[in-house]
């Protein structure tokens, strides 16, 4: 039998209300410092509200890391900034065994925590650093947690890395292995502003006083936020949509475009399309809505397959890049009800 | 509203949907018939082509179909698929819901709002946010009921660029087999009308038939000159004016050449044989084989077979062949009825292809019989053919250049010819030769065996090297303080956890 009430309707809308409200301050409260990067700020909030991690690629200059410690400031969480380099050790970040003193006197071995152990890591210039210390990320993003020695430690919650690249600079670096980039929810460009942003930009930077970031969420808000934020509801459709989606980004399957055929050599992995529900999760919200549309999962789409999809070598001899297979595999997978 | 309003809201809209999108799929059935058709179409060309083509190979009693039942196979084939095309695909897939849903929520632009409502409102046990997904959609249930579905766009025959080589390749195919029918058609036009003089021609001689052969008895002669002579005048005026008729060329050859034969029959008697024996090899389907492919040994044969004829009919006069050949009542003679047949051949396919079985298995007959007798005074002297050319000689030998009358147990060809060194070696005449190498012989071991020699050395002692009386120096011995051990146990020790 069907339900013929709609009860509990009330509970969904209040907490979609103030889910709502709370991330427009969060995102007002960053806009402070920065400057047209709605989009950036959003995807950013997004990862770290959907519970995953966040790669920010842009040219240097254009405030990717400014963006990470204004919204670390804005949150009130525990924050740490690593500055990827390329002598840098697993046991740098993720802490180690010292010789300490006991209260008894006596010098025991005790684990330091690294930068790691933090609500919010800034993992800058990430692929500066060796294949090695990148790996140590690993464990740490998927099961928020490190193991030292014989030592597993428990990441506090919410835990978020929001690690930057720069594109351009390829000399001394060490692209991030497949596996670590899987780990990442969302890949987002940050481009150039605009040029009527450069006015406003100068403005705040260059002034006697700069604005000030007070913090207008905690931890507790954002968790909270996180389990809203999962209890929106996906219909199939969307279902479809997304399975669809992330199987026409790996070569040889029934949905493969012809770009993904030629140049793709490795496609997305179904965290893609976990990823691509949780992401829609959040915008459904953003929009106030209350379920998951196809067209969630076409806006967020090229910010979280663009980094699971390894491109083969003629790619790279032709500058096929993935936004351009994404862009083809978006044309051609329709909506799964499309009649025409 | 409830659910159940909501409920029936939306089945109205799938209603109205499901109208619109019903139109849309037989739309779209049509339009992929019409690219099927592209292919039916050239299949029904190529099968006309096919058994046009059969048609002037095979005898016609093995294909009785005309060109006009040709046509039914592939237009019956065509609309039994269209039939099950349109009956089954409805079938198949009915409109479902949610495509009609899909066409509001696309026409109105709700983000799949619809869909997801009508989804939700299936489910046992809802969430809240399914319910607050449901309650938020009621505005969007109401903007659809009050929207009118505008008609879905067929848009154009979507043809791409292979669809358009299939349908220059369809029609193509299809003047090929327009055309091939027209030629057809033309060559049935006028086969009928040349077998329509010829009966008229036959059923003349009929009534006469008895009479003839009652007067042949008692004055064959008398009567064979006169029989001839009234049908031959009449046969050449009716084959004269079925040659003005006659355009094509391949078909008028037997008629011309039946009706340039009729006055040398009727003069020579010896030509006759050759020239009904010509006839029959440029006849209808015995034209397409050349000549000079026709067994050697059973041209002979034929060769001696007239040769046999002509001496006791040598005498006789020729009217009397020319009269058996034309009215084709005669068996004595197989040359006159191989003289009949070709006369027939033109018009008479299956007639001919039958007398042909005939006269062959006959002339079989015959054969053997003459090698029979033959064999006894001179035996194989049939089968004597010219020796092959034994010449080891690689110079002017190839395939192009290969004795005919070598029957391959003679000596070597030349192909074989020119292998070997020798044909590297211009004018020099080697003969095919295997090339070898010397033995190299056996390999043989031999063993031997010898004392050891003795070699003796002096023994040097120990005592002569002398003692080691120098300091090795500190051995470091650190103080473990007790923390210090502690530390050590603790590290080895288990792991506590931190």
């Amino acid at each position: 039998m069907q339900e013929s009430s709609l009860g509990g309707s009330a509970t969904a809308v209040a907490q979609a209300s103030d889910f709502n409200a709370t991330f427009q301050t969060i995102k007002e409260e960053v806009a402070k410092y920065i400057v047209s990067q709605e989009d950036v700020i959003e995807g950013v909030l997004t990862a770290l509200i959907a519970g995953g991690h966040v790669l920010l690629e842009g040219v240097p200059g254009i405030g990717k890391t400014l963006l990470v410690r204004t919204l670390s400031e804005a949150v009130s969480m525990k924050f740490s900034r690593i500055q990827f380099t390329p002598d840098l050790m697993p046991a740098d970040i993720q802490g180690t065994m010292i010789l300490q003193d006991s209260e008894a006197g006596h010098p025991t071995l005790q684990f330091r925590e690294g930068p790691l152990v933090a609500n919010l890591v800034l993992a800058d210039e990430i692929n500066r650093a060796t294949p090695k210390t990148q790996s140590a990320l690993l464990e740490a993003m998927q099961e928020h947690q490190i193991t030292v020695s014989n030592n597993t430690i428990t990441l506090p919650e919410p835990y978020c890395v929001m690690a930057t690249q720069n594109p351009v600079e390829q000399e001394g670096t060490y692209p991030l292995p497949e596996a670590q980039l899987d780990r990442f929810l969302l890949k987002i460009l940050v481009t150039y502003p605009e040029e009527t942003a450069y006015h406003e930009i100068i403005d705040r930077t260059t002034g006697e006083s700069e604005p000030e970031i007070r913090p207008v969420c905690d931890a507790d808000t954002i968790l909270k936020m996180r389990s809203v934020a999962r209890a929106v509801a996906v219909p199939e459709v969307a279902k479809n949509f997304a399975i669809r989606l992330v199987m026409a980004t790996q070569p040889g399957s029934s949905y493969a475009s012809h770009l993904t055929n030629e140049y793709v050599m490795l496609g997305s992995s179904p965290r893609g399309a976990q990823s691509l529900i949780l992401a829609s999760k959040v915008r459904a919200l953003l929009d106030d809505r209350y379920a998951v549309s196809t067209d969630d999962i076409n806006a967020v789409a090229k910010p979280v397959l663009r980094h699971r999809i390894v491109l083969n070598f003629s790619a790279q001899a032709n500058n096929v890049t993935a936004d351009e297979v994404l862009d083809q595999v978006l044309t051609k997978i329709k909506h799964p009800n499309h009649v025409e | 509203m409830n659910a159940a309003e909501y409920q029936e809201a939306l089945d109205r809209l799938v209603a109205t949907g499901r109208k619109r999108l019903r139109r849309f799929v037989i739309k779209k059935e049509v339009q992929n018939l019409g690219v099927w058709a592209l292919y039916a179409i050239a299949t029904a060309s190529v099968l006309i082509l096919l058994m046009t083509g059969i048609h002037a190979v095979v005898p016609h009693k093995f294909v009785e179909v005309g060109w006009q039942e040709l046509l039914y196979l592939p237009v019956a084939g065509l609309a039994l698929f269209c039939l099950i095309r349109l009956i089954f695909p409805f079938k198949d897939q009915t409109v479902e819901r949610a495509w009609a849903l899909a066409l509001y929520d696309k026409q109105l632009e709700l983000k799949d709002d619809l869909q997801i409502v009508d989804e939700f409102l299936q489910s046992n046990d809802r969430t809240d946010f399914q319910n607050a997904a449901i309650a938020g959609s009621k505005h969007q249930i109401e903007a659809a009921i009050d929207f009118d579905l505008k008609p879905v766009s067929f848009g154009k025959v979507h043809f791409r660029r292979p669809r358009w080589i299939e349908c220059m390749v369809s029609l193509v195919l299809l003047m090929a087999a327009s055309f091939a029918l027209a030629l057809n058609s033309f060559e049935l036009l006028t086969s009928e009308l040349t077998v329509d003089t010829v009966k008229v021609a036959d059923a003349d001689q009929q009534p006469n038939q008895s009479d003839e052969s009652a007067a042949q008895n008692e004055n064959p002669e008398r009567s064979s000159d006169e029989m001839s002579s009234d049908n031959f005048i009449a046969l050449v005026s009716s084959s004269k004016s079925l040659t003005s008729r006659l355009q094509d060329p391949t078909n008028q050859e037997p008629g011309a050449q039946t009706t340039s034969q009729q006055p040398n029959i009727s003069a020579n008697a010896d030509s006759q044989s050759t020239q009904s024996s010509n006839s029959q090899q440029s006849t209808g389907f015995k034209s397409d084989s050349d000549p000079q492919e026709e067994n050697p040994h059973s041209q002979s044969k034929k060769n001696k077979e007239s040769d046999k004829e002509q001496q006791p009919k040598a005498p006789s006069p020729s009217p009397e062949m020319s009269s058996n050949q034309l009215s084709g009542t005669s068996k004595s003679s197989s040359s006159s009825k191989v003289s009949t047949s070709s006369s027939d051949s033109s018009n008479f396919p299956t007639r001919e292809d039958n007398d042909l079985d005939e006269e062959s298995m006959e002339s079989e007959d015959e054969e053997d019989e003459e090698q029979d007798a033959g064999a006894s005074s001179k035996p194989m002297i049939e089968q004597r053919k010219a020796p092959a050319d034994r010449q080891l000689s690689p110079s002017g030998a190839g395939p192009q250049q290969e004795n005919p009358d070598a029957n391959g147990r003679s000596g070597a060809g030349g192909l074989k010819k020119t292998r070997g060194v020798a044909a590297k070696l211009l004018g020099v005449p080697m003969p095919d030769q295997l090339s070898g190498h010397t033995n190299p012989g056996r390999m043989k071991i031999s063993r031997k065996n010898s004392e050891p020699n003795v070699q003796l050395q002096d023994l040097v002692g120990a005592d002569s090297q002398g003692t080691f009386d120098q300091s090795i120096g500190a051995i470091p011995q650190p103080k473990i303080n007790p923390w210090m051990k502690r530390l050590i146990q603790d590290y080895f020790s288990p792991p506590e956890a931190i």
